[in-house]
Parts: structure tokens; C-alpha cells; sequence
């Protein structure tokens, strides 16, 4: 349980981190 | 648990690294390169040598007319004969567009297949008029939304109107191969040529831009720092 609660802010934080790049490039690709 | 957490940390890690390598280096996925001007080409088939400069230098003719233009900037461009490339680098998952720019993060411009030799870039819809867009006008037109992203920053695409962004960059690739008076009264007509959401073609915007830059004496900063609506500008341009 220990290491979930120490884990889950990493995971998250670069699930975030890889959500935000791909979106942002996505974002910025113009036609 | 612990070793099921550090495989899903490790994965989302490798994720994110593949993310950041394909969006800056492009590169292992083209095979073929010229290096010539201010211009980095890239292509997934052979490059004419020849025929690729001539079409860099016409580009070069195009762009050096805005004064986003600089001497100094150099500019990578990806040629994508195989439509999954440009599906890939474009995220969009569908190959139908003429080029992409990234305007967030690299300036590197994605074009799809196209024949240098003959200077034409083959159409997503066949049967396309292509007559007034050589394979130059779609490279300028691209390296300008490169150059605006230089200019006026990253964010660029989220900040400035769609049709301010894509109507200067049709007004530098097209280089005043344009008569604003012929398509001021197919626009006042109600042609669909002059409307996007018809025709897909970025003849209105182009107009509008004109409009601000040719009647009203703007410089392309004053008209960015103005950035006006869509609807003023259409206002604007009817008024002619």
C-alpha cells in the first residue's frame, strides 16, 4: 500500500506530462 | 504489486521519450537528403538535385517577400510520398491535407507526395486545380506558418484566428500571384471558391489579408497585433 501511495504521483504526473506533449504538438500541427 | 508499478512507470517513461524523439527527429524515417540554402530537405524517395533546388529557390523567391523573411533562418522540410508518414507526423491519422507545420515545438514542415520534378504537389482530391499552387507555393505556405511561429511565439496557432494564420500564409506562398479584384466579386457573389467550409480553399482568407496589407497599408506585425475576427474581416474585405 506504501509504495502505491508513493508510486501513483510519478505515474501520474508522467502520464500527464505524455498526454500534454503529444496533445500540444497535436495542437500546434498546421495545415 | 512493486514490480507491476515500475512496468507501468518504465512504459509510460519509454512512451513519453518515443514521443519527444519522433516529434524532433524525423530524420530515420526519410531516407534521402538535400541540403541546400536555408533549406534541410527530407524525403522517403529519391530527391532530382536539381530539380529540388530549382524548387527551393522559387520558394525562397515566395518567402523573401514577407518580412518575417531572415537571411540567417534555416528550415527542415519532410516530403512524405508514403501517406503514413505524413498520417504519423501530421497526428491526424488520415494523410488528406497538403503539409503540416509544426508550430508548437520544431518549425518542421511535413509535405505529402509530390512530383519535384515537375514542381507540383500530387492532390488529396484528384482533379484538384492546382494551377495557382505549384509544389513551391505549398512549401512557402508551410515555412510561413514556420516563420509566424518564429515571430510571434510558440502558441502561435492556439492565440492568433485560423484565418489570419492561414490567410498570410496563402498570401506569401501564392507571391501576388492573386487578383484581389476577380475574387472580391466571386467572394461578393458568393462563389464557393471564396468560402472555406465549401471549398476547403484559402482564397477568402488569403483576400482579407490582402485587404489589410495592400488597401489599408498595414505591416503584417500591426495586422497580427490587430488580429481581427473572421466576421470583421470578411466585413472588411466586402466593404472594397
Amino acid at each position: 500500500m506504501g509504495l502505491w501511495l508513493k508510486l501513483i504521483p510519478s505515474i501520474g504526473a508522467l502520464a500527464l506530462v505524455t498526454a500534454l506533449l503529444v496533445l500540444s504538438a497535436r495542437a500546434g500541427l498546421y495545415a | 504489486v512493486r514490480r507491476w508499478l515500475f512496468r507501468i512507470l518504465t512504459g509510460l517513461a519509454i512512451v513519453a521519450a518515443a514521443a519527444l524523439t519522433l516529434i524532433y527527429t524525423p530524420q530515420p524515417f526519410f531516407k534521402h537528403h538535400l541540403r541546400y540554402g536555408a533549406y534541410d530537405l527530407w524525403s522517403d524517395r529519391p530527391i532530382p538535385e536539381a530539380a529540388a533546388k530549382a524548387v527551393l529557390d522559387e520558394t525562397t523567391r515566395r518567402l523573401s517577400r514577407s518580412p518575417l523573411w531572415s537571411p540567417t533562418a534555416r528550415f527542415k522540410l519532410f516530403i512524405c510520398n508514403d501517406n503514413w508518414r505524413l498520417a504519423l507526423f501530421s497526428q491526424r491519422f488520415s494523410g488528406r491535407m497538403g503539409g503540416v507545420t509544426d508550430m508548437n515545438f520544431t518549425r518542421y514542415v511535413f509535405l505529402r507526395a509530390a512530383d519535384i520534378a515537375a514542381n507540383r504537389l500530387i492532390p488529396p482530391h484528384p482533379g484538384s486545380d492546382m494551377s495557382d499552387r505549384p509544389l513551391a507555393y505549398y512549401m512557402a505556405h508551410e515555412l510561413t506558418h514556420a516563420m509566424e511561429s518564429r515571430a510571434f511565439g510558440r502558441a502561435t496557432a492556439a492565440r492568433y484566428p485560423h484565418w489570419l494564420l492561414e490567410g498570410y500564409a496563402d498570401y506569401v506562398g501564392k507571391a501576388g500571384d492573386f487578383d484581389y479584384g476577380k475574387n472580391l466579386a466571386l467572394l461578393k457573389a458568393g462563389a464557393p471558391e471564396l468560402d472555406f467550409k465549401r471549398s476547403g480553399l484559402y482564397r477568402v482568407y488569403h483576400l482579407e489579408v490582402a485587404h489589410y496589407l495592400d488597401r489599408q497599408h498595414m505591416s503584417v506585425v500591426q495586422l497580427f497585433e490587430a488580429k481581427p475576427s473572421e466576421a470583421q474581416a470578411l466585413a472588411a474585405a466586402q466593404g472594397d
